[in-house]
């Protein structure tokens, strides 16, 4: 064998070698960030931290209530808690909007990083960012209202497996209103949107990285929230 | 003489009638556009027949009605209920999350520390009146008296 030969069969095997090398080290990677998750997971106390597949949100672009675009870049920088509902709602949003609020007095007394709290209309039809703003700021003042075509509303939330229905009584029967059903005149201040009340947790990169499902205890957000920074 | 026939047959006819204590009552304060608010409770029951609650009136809102929010696989659901049941020798309490007097359509929504006046009306054509307090949250159990 000519030393030319040689000198190629042994670049050639370094190559497979660092190949291998490579591979390996991907592997053991993906494993350990994998057990890195398991653990962290089983720390949690209520949190469900999402799949790798569904943690990049789809482009979206709605209203804020101060009617400025509200898109994927807002929820960049900073952690962001988002939930869903609407201000037609009788028990649960108020339920959760006050304990999302008492939750940012607790990270402010122990003198945490807040996140940002947005709340997303699921009835464009009542709601406008106006209406938004005075419902939602009640709560909290740095809380964030969030409106938007049904539409584009919809495909957020699907992203999110939100599951809601619009509904309304004609005495006690209940009617459910199907997509692309109109709702009656006479029902358009008494429909109800049944939804779920959980509550979906961004990081930093603007990725969808926590779900505190329902129903929630103050201390259990306030226990998991670090652990899902801090990791 | 029929006077006292008539007293006597109400006497006796009085521990029919629901013996029902309103406990721990709040409306929860709502922001000042808020279209429905909710009414919250304990009902005591301390008679020996079951008792429900068929109706509640507030002047001062376009409707009220009684419903319980149920998590059906996660959806958060209202449900209009047509009576809340109030067991003999127990109790029906009326919390966020659960069942609750819903106030629809404010004429003004209610402010922190208002009193409202609530009339519940029972299957026994019993009814009793309580004034509810609007505050953000119940008392918490160890400051009651």
């Amino acid at each position: 064998m000519n030393p030319h030969k040689r000198r190629v069969l042994w670049a050639a095997a370094v190559v497979v070698a660092l190949g291998f090398a490579g591979l390996y080290y991907q592997q053991t990677a993906v494993v350990a960030r994998k057990q890195a998750q398991q653990q962290l997971q089983s720390q949690l106390h209520t949190a469900l931290l999402v799949d790798a597949s569904k943690q990049s949100l789809p482009p979206f672009a709605l209203r804020d209530h101060h009617d400025q675009v509200f898109d994927n870049q807002r929820l960049v920088g900073r952690w962001s808690l988002l939930f869903f509902g609407y201000t037609h709602c009788p028990d649960v949003c108020p339920t959760e909007l006050y304990q999302l609020s008492r939750l940012l007095d607790a990270m402010a007394e122990k003198k945490r990083a807040l996140p940002q709290v947005f709340f997303i209309s699921l009835d464009s039809l009542r709601d406008t960012p106006v209406s938004m703003q005075q419902y939602t700021r009640y709560f909290h003042p740095d809380f964030i209202g969030v409106t938007g075509e049904q539409s584009a509303v919809d495909a957020l939330a699907a992203h999110f497996q939100v599951a809601y229905e619009t509904v309304y009584y004609q005495g006690s029967n209940l009617i459910k209103v199907n997509k692309g059903e109109k709702i009656p005149p006479e029902q358009a201040n008494s429909y109800l949107i049944n939804h779920s009340a959980s509550i979906y947790l961004i990081n930093p990169q603007g990725q969808w990285r926590a779900v505190f499902p329902s129903p929630h205890q103050e201390a259990d957000l306030l226990a998991d929230l670090p652990l899902l920074a801090h990791e | 003489m029929t006077r006292f026939i008539i007293a006597l047959l109400s006497l006796w006819a009085l521990p029919l009638y629901a013996d029902i204590s309103v406990d721990k009552a709040w409306i929860r304060a709502a922001p000042p556009n808020a279209p429905a608010m909710a009414a919250f409770m304990t009902l005591q029951n301390n008679g020996e027949q079951d008792v429900k609650l068929l109706s509640a009136h507030v002047a001062g809102f376009g409707r009220v009605e009684l419903h319980r929010t149920m998590d059906v696989d996660g959806m958060m659901k209202m449900v209009k209920q047509d009576f809340m049941p109030v067991p003999a020798n127990g109790a029906l309490e009326l919390k966020p999350g659960s069942w609750h007097i819903m106030l629809i359509q404010p004429e003004k929504v209610p402010q922190v520390n208002e009193k409202i006046e609530l009339t519940l009306t029972f299957d026994d054509d019993s009814s009793t009146k309580v004034s509810v307090t609007v505050k953000e949250a119940p008392i918490p159990q160890h400051m009651q008296p």
